[in-house]
């Protein structure tokens, strides 16, 4: 007896618009329960593949899960729900997102940034008094 | 074993589910074992699809959820909220009176 396919309902919820963090969470939980559902044939008397065979039959189909989450629509991403303004929300957002690009990488990169500003700073520093060296020794030389 | 359910049992798995949850706090498998013996296996759920409900449940804020580790697995326990309350009362009454008139029109099927 096969187990329930579990990658291939995660597949599908995926496909179905249902969000990632969601998704995690149900197979988590329908995971356990089949777990359960093994603990308490076993408890029974069953052999191993028995108490798998039942487990699986009672768990039940998984595109009937699949269907149950797609008929709560509160369930699913809201572009998913709503795909006619997510068409013209999408690359508004995009669009306005965009000069804030470098500030948003500059601030997920904070500590990379700020090595290379004080390297910058540095450098600077050491150019200036090279020329301010420089210049003195004209002067006074 | 018990019946297949038929179609027109939508919307009972959430009324039996806030009717559990009414008295204590539970997670899935522990729901679904006393929907099985509360009803005397009269209901039968393939047990996955009670999720879906429970998410929904959730999502609307009738429910709340947290997790909690019990024997070595994390167990995610549901509890019912003042809004899932109300939830019931309106589902409970719905019920009754639904109930009510399939009951007068089986009895009395000359006035249906």
């Amino acid at each position: 007896m096969r187990d329930p396919d579990f990658t291939r309902l995660r597949q599908r919820l995926l496909e179905s618009g249902i969000p990632t963090r969601h998704v995690g969470r149900t197979l988590d939980e329908l995971q356990d329960h089949y777990r359960d559902l093994i603990d308490e044939a076993t408890c029974d008397g069953e052999s191993i593949d028995d108490a798998r065979a039942q487990a699986a039959a009672r768990l039940g189909d998984i595109d009937n899960v699949v269907a149950g989450m797609l008929a709560c629509q509160n369930l699913r991403g809201w572009a998913y729900r709503y795909p006619r303004i997510a068409i013209f929300f999408y690359p508004l957002a995009c669009l306005f997102a965009l000069p804030a690009m470098p500030v948003i990488a500059g601030v997920s990169n904070a500590p990379l940034v700020a090595r290379w500003g004080a390297s910058l700073l540095l450098a600077g520093l050491f150019t200036a008094t090279m020329l301010l060296v420089l210049q003195l020794s004209i002067l006074f030389g | 074993m018990a019946q297949s359910n038929p179609p027109f049992m939508s919307g009972v798995p959430e009324l039996l589910l806030l009717r559990l949850l009414d008295q204590q706090e539970m997670y899935g498998y522990e729901l679904v074992r006393s929907i099985r013996k509360v009803t005397g296996e009269a209901i039968s759920l393939g047990e996955g699809v009670i999720y879906p409900v429970l998410h929904s449940l959730e999502k609307n804020g009738s429910l709340k959820s947290r997790r909690k580790a019990v024997g070595g697995r994390t167990r995610v326990y549901y509890a019912l909220t003042r809004k899932g309350r109300d939830r019931l009362d309106k589902l409970r009454s719905d019920w009754r009176r639904i109930q009510g008139g399939i009951s007068t029109a089986l009895e009395n099927p000359s006035h249906a």
